[in-house]
């Protein structure tokens, strides 16, 4: 019996393979969705977390020379003779790839490479193995593969380092245990020219690259969603288009509970198999985008991602469980339907209009509660999970609102009709709508998520190419390799330049958070280019008078900073006059007017150069400055290029967005052709009168096709506001919840014109098909509902 | 006795209350023997048909086919009785859409765990399907989707045989012959049969008659 009855289930999708086919790309796209942005994400973090795990960047503070210089082995010597557990670190680049030089034996636990288990291996490190991650191009001899080291980055003793390097006898920066012993002298006695910078913001990564996967998780908490609505909408439809045969299969005999378990089954093992497929493609569009995704991050953040992409089991069984656990839970409730289903009433199309009825009450009472509790969250405010909380009830209120608001106009609009073909457009309009909530649901999260996303990212663009604008101003920078040239450059460019401005900073900590403090040159190119977030009238004045001080808006916030107020530098007071944004900069940043920088820290040099000078002659002077210095053309950047690059690397995240953006409206068109091609076989009956009384099919089938975009297009308006809030949340709540700044929002209506424009043309595609089919609905299938049989 | 219903009552909930259809029917009807129910249209020959066939349950009385009261059962001991003791041939086929004609004719009777090809094949020539057997349903005419239905309900060689119309769709002379072969082959199996009939003619040709006129036998 189980066998007869299955092959009559499962020859359903022989006979109708283009059904199957919509069940399981259904199925597999809402999976390639979110397997897709799951495992960029989890592909970038694996490699911080290897980062983070071989340098220990983050975990250890750190102790390095106010000047930026290295230090000798022994100011190394001395602060270990004082007490102090440190360990010496050097770092350089050989062959684009980035050597770190640690010593094994006083290096804390955490920051030594794992594979120090043995005696050997520690014995072969401290003669000369460099360690590597897999695939790294280094031509050196005594290369040891090791997994968890970051990618571009290699390994050794100190010694050896030092050695490869070029640099005997010297120390970058000295990491410090986190366990030190209590009597200690102090390191103003020992080593007064060292700084110590705090664990977790130094060379901490994460925060920044968070910003962006922030990003990516908001787009894969969206796609989860219109993923599961979709599995939604494909397990409805095997459902719908088999009634007839369940009904028959009853009829003849077969248990209902046999009926259950097979179907069940059956859905399980097309959801594995839609799955593997969904996990492969999203596979594929990772591995398309992730090497743009890492380009992105380390240009934006000099993160190191490998470009490369591993099926890692996590995203394996995370993909599987939403292909399998959305179907389950979408089959749960057909199987549930199914089983109560009257046997002889089986075969006619449900009443959805009726049915949406009751629903509809609880259904609005749920959204308005979860609207209000997303604007008592904005409110509030506070905290990354408030954020995330005000998000998710935010698009779930939105959702469950769409149908009733749609419901609404359509009732308005059939109200007001005039014409016999219109008023039976909206009404048919109206009492489709249930069938086609989910599919608009699915829409609306889709554009919603684009239009919040791509705010999000081009104001960051925005903002980030004006803070360049600002920070660039200058047309050429030049870098000094010793303070000797240092010199050397300034009376060059001060002869053959309009304007020469030192860049020189030192690290210290301003109110106990660590800065970067500059001195800089009183002239226009600044006045003229940096806007405030907010300060004095005359900040410029009172800066460069020496009683002012310029900070960074990530200052501000952590040390609770307000214009006016006093902040202590070395050995004076300075009062803070402005406060600037500072995007994607994890540390503070101050500054002080060059001649006051002199006397605080006389030990400092400029170590680069802006050059104010008509671009046109940037060329000359740099070939002029190269035979008459020798400072070569390497030491200098163009500030057109840095823009460029920057702005490349902008280009990039949009390449990424903008693939994901069109992946999930493509999911969301294929959610509503798949809710049509159900409703289509039902709406039969509903058709057949508009068509005896004189419509034409080719008139229906347009009708069919003017009801989807009008329906997308209502739930764009719908989606923008949704969109803009939704972006607002990101920039305003969730990214000062997390980083410390604040993103002004920009609007971009072009853009969102084009994103409509690209949702209309998906439902419309969508719509193409089941109104083509509409329109060439054989008489004979219309004349079936006047008679008898159906 | 191979079917006796008594006081079989059924009520539907509609939307303006209440409808009474059966108030209260009772059949007899022995092996071999033949009935036929008229009525006119709406009176309930269907709802009894479907209440016989263990399709849906009565409000009241009893239908005891073989000895058991199928009205007393559970979904599952109905789904057996559907299965294995009658079979219905729809007013509207009701065929499997999606499986060849020789499926479909074999497809209770698999499910009865009862298929004898040979009696299919005679069933199918007896019934002239021989040429349709590789087909589709859709690809059939009405008449034609009916005799397959009649082919299907009598391959598992079933006890009882109710049949709704089974000649609705076909002109009088190939519904004269499809009712003789139904006869001849119900003989063979020496089954009850109960058949929904607006025709006297077909009426006629049959052992018994009962009218059904609100509700109720006349
Ligand atoms: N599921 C149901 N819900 C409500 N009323 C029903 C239902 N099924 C049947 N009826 C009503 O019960 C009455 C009898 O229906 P039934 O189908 O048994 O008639 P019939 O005698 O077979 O008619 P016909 O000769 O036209 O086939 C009809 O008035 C019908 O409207
Ligand atoms: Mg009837």
């Amino acid at each position: 019996m189980t066998r007869v009855t299955l092959s009559a289930l499962l020859s359903h999708w022989w006979r109708n393979p283009l059904q199957l086919f919509t069940l399981l790309a259904g199925l597999a796209l809402a999976t390639a969705l979110w397997s897709g942005v799951q495992a960029i994400n989890a592909e970038a973090r694996a490699s911080y977390d290897a980062a983070a795990a071989t340098l220990g960047e983050g975990q250890f503070d750190r102790l390095k020379r106010r000047d930026g210089a290295p230090m000798t082995q022994d100011t190394y010597i001395a602060l270990r003779r004082a007490g102090w557990l440190v360990s010496p670190v050097i770092e350089g680049r050989v062959d684009g790839v980035r050597l770190l030089g640690i010593e094994p034996l006083t290096a804390p636990g955490g920051l030594a490479p794992r594979a120090f288990g043995t005696v050997s291996a520690l014995a072969g490190f401290s003669t000369g193995d460099i360690l590597v991650a897999p695939d790294t191009k280094l031509a050196r001899a005594r290369l040891v593969v090791d997994a968890g080291i970051a990618p571009d980055t290699a390994i050794s003793d100190i010694g050896t380092a030092q050695d490869i390097l070029g640099r005997d006898g010297e120390i970058d920066l000295l990491v410090i245990a986190a366990d030190q012993p209590i009597l200690q002298r102090p390191l103003s006695e020992i080593a007064p020219e060292l700084v110590r910078q705090e664990a977790s913001t130094g060379a901490d990564i994460a925060s920044l690259t968070d910003s962006f996967h922030l990003n990516l998780t908001a787009f894969g908490l969206l796609s989860f969603a219109v993923g599961i609505f979709i599995v939604h909408g494909a397990i409805g439809l095997a459902f719908e288009q088999r009634r007839g045969t369940v009904r028959t299969l009853r009829a003849l005999g077969v248990p209902l509970r046999l009926l259950v378990v097979l179907m069940g089954c059956e859905l399980m093992g097309l959801a594995v198999f839609a799955g593997i497929m969904g996990v492969g493609l999203g596979y594929l569009i990772a591995g398309m985008l992730l090497p743009d995704v890492a380009a992105t991050l380390r240009g934006l953040y000099g993160a190191e991602v490998a470009g490369t992409l591993q099926l890692r089991p996590i995203w394996w069984i995370s993909s599987m469980a939403i292909a399998l656990g959305g179907t389950a839970l979408a089959a749960s409730g057909a199987l549930w339907r199914l089983s109560r289903l009257p046997l002889l009433a089986g075969a006619q199309p449900r009443a959805l209009a009726l049915a949406a009825g009751r629903g509809a009450k609880v259904q609005g009472v749920v959204a308005a509660t979860l609207l209000l509790v997303a604007g008592g969250l904005a409110l509030a405010g506070g905290g990354v999970v408030a954020g995330f909380t005000l998000l998710a009830a935010l698009l779930i209120g939105a959702a469950l609102a769409l149908p009733l608001v749609l419901a609404a106009v359509l009732g308005w609009a059939s109200n007001r009709a005039q014409g016999v073909t219109t008023s039976w457009f909206w009404a048919d309009t109206k009492q489709q709508l249930p069938g086609l909530s989910l599919a608009l649901m699915a829409l609306l999260l889709a554009m919603a998520a684009n239009i919040g996303v791509s705010t999000m990212v081009s104001s960051f663009r925005l903002t980030f190419v004006g803070f360049l604008d600002q920070r660039l101003a200058s047309e050429l920078y030049i870098s000094a390799e010793t303070p000797e040239q240092a010199n050397l450059i300034e009376t060059f460019s001060q002869r053959n330049a309009e304007a020469v401005l030192p860049i020189q900073k030192v690290e210290i900590a301003l109110a106990g958070i660590p800065t970067e403090i500059y001195g800089n040159r009183d002239h226009a190119t600044y006045r003229d280019n940096w806007q405030f977030l907010s300060a004095t009238d005359t900040p410029w004045d009172s800066m460069h008078s020496g009683t002012g001080i310029l900070i960074n808006e990530q200052l501000a916030r952590r040390g609770g900073i307000a214009i006016g107020d006093p902040l202590d530098v070395a050995t004076s007071s300075l009062k803070v006059v402005g406060i600037f944004g500072d995007y994607g900069n994890p540390i503070g940043q101050a500054i002080i007017d060059e001649t006051l920088f002199k006397t605080m820290f006389p030990e400092g040099s400029p170590t680069r150069f802006g050059v104010r000078i008509s671009p046109e002659n940037v060329d000359d002077f740099v070939a002029k400055m190269a035979a008459e210095i020798g400072v070569p053309a390497a030491n200098t950047v163009n500030q057109a290029g840095i823009k460029a690059f920057s702005l490349g690397v902008f280009d990039r995240t949009f390449t990424v967005t903008t693939a994901l953006n069109i992946l999930t409206l493509a999911v969301a068109g294929f959610a509503i052709l798949m809710s049509l091609l159900t409703l289509t076989s039902m709406r039969v009956p509903q058709l057949a009168p508009a068509w005896a009384m004189g419509m034409t099919r080719r008139q229906m089938g347009l009708l069919e096709l003017v009801r989807t975009v009008l329906l997308a297009l209502l739930t764009g308006a719908v989606a923008l506001p949704l969109g803009l809030a939704l972006a607002w949340v990101l920039l305003a709540v969730v990214n000062v919840a997390a980083f410390g700044w604040r993103l002004p929002m920009f609007l971009f209506p072009l853009d969102y014109l084009w994103l409509g424009g690209f949702a209309l043309l998906a439902a419309a595609i969508a719509a193409l098909w089941p109104a083509i089919r509409l329109a060439k609905t054989p008489p004979s299938d219309l004349l079936k509902v006047f008679s008898n049989e159906r | 006795m191979l079917l006796a219903a008594r006081n079989v009552q059924k009520k539907f909930d509609t939307a303006d209350g209440e409808f009474h259809v059966l108030r209260g029917v009772d059949i007899a009807l022995d092996s071999g023997e033949t009935l036929a129910l008229t009525g006119e249209s709406g009176s309930g020959k269907s709802t009894l048909l479907h209440l016989i066939g263990g399709l849906d349950v009565p409000d009241q009385g009893e239908i005891v086919i073989d000895g058991t009261d199928i009205a007393a059962l559970d979904d599952n001991g109905r789904a057996a009785v559907r299965r294995g003791v009658v079979g219905v041939v729809f007013q509207q086929f009701n065929l499997i859409p999606s499986i060849r004609i020789k499926d479909n004719i074999a497809f209770q009777a698999r499910l009865a765990g009862r298929y004898d090809e040979a009696w299919a094949r005679t069933l199918a020539e007896r019934l002239g399907l021989v040429d349709q057997l590789n087909k589709y349903p859709e690809q059939l005419s009405g008449g034609q989707q009916q005799r397959v239905a009649i082919a299907r309900t009598l391959a598992p060689r079933p006890r009882l045989v109710l049949a709704d119309e089974p000649t609705g769709n076909l002109d009088e002379d190939t519904a004269a012959t499809v009712i003789s072969i139904l006869l001849a082959l119900v003989d063979e199996t020496q089954a009850g049969l109960l058949m929904v009939t607006h025709s006297t003619a077909l009426a006629g040709r049959m052992a018994r008659r009962m009218h059904l006129r609100v509700g109720q036998i006349a």
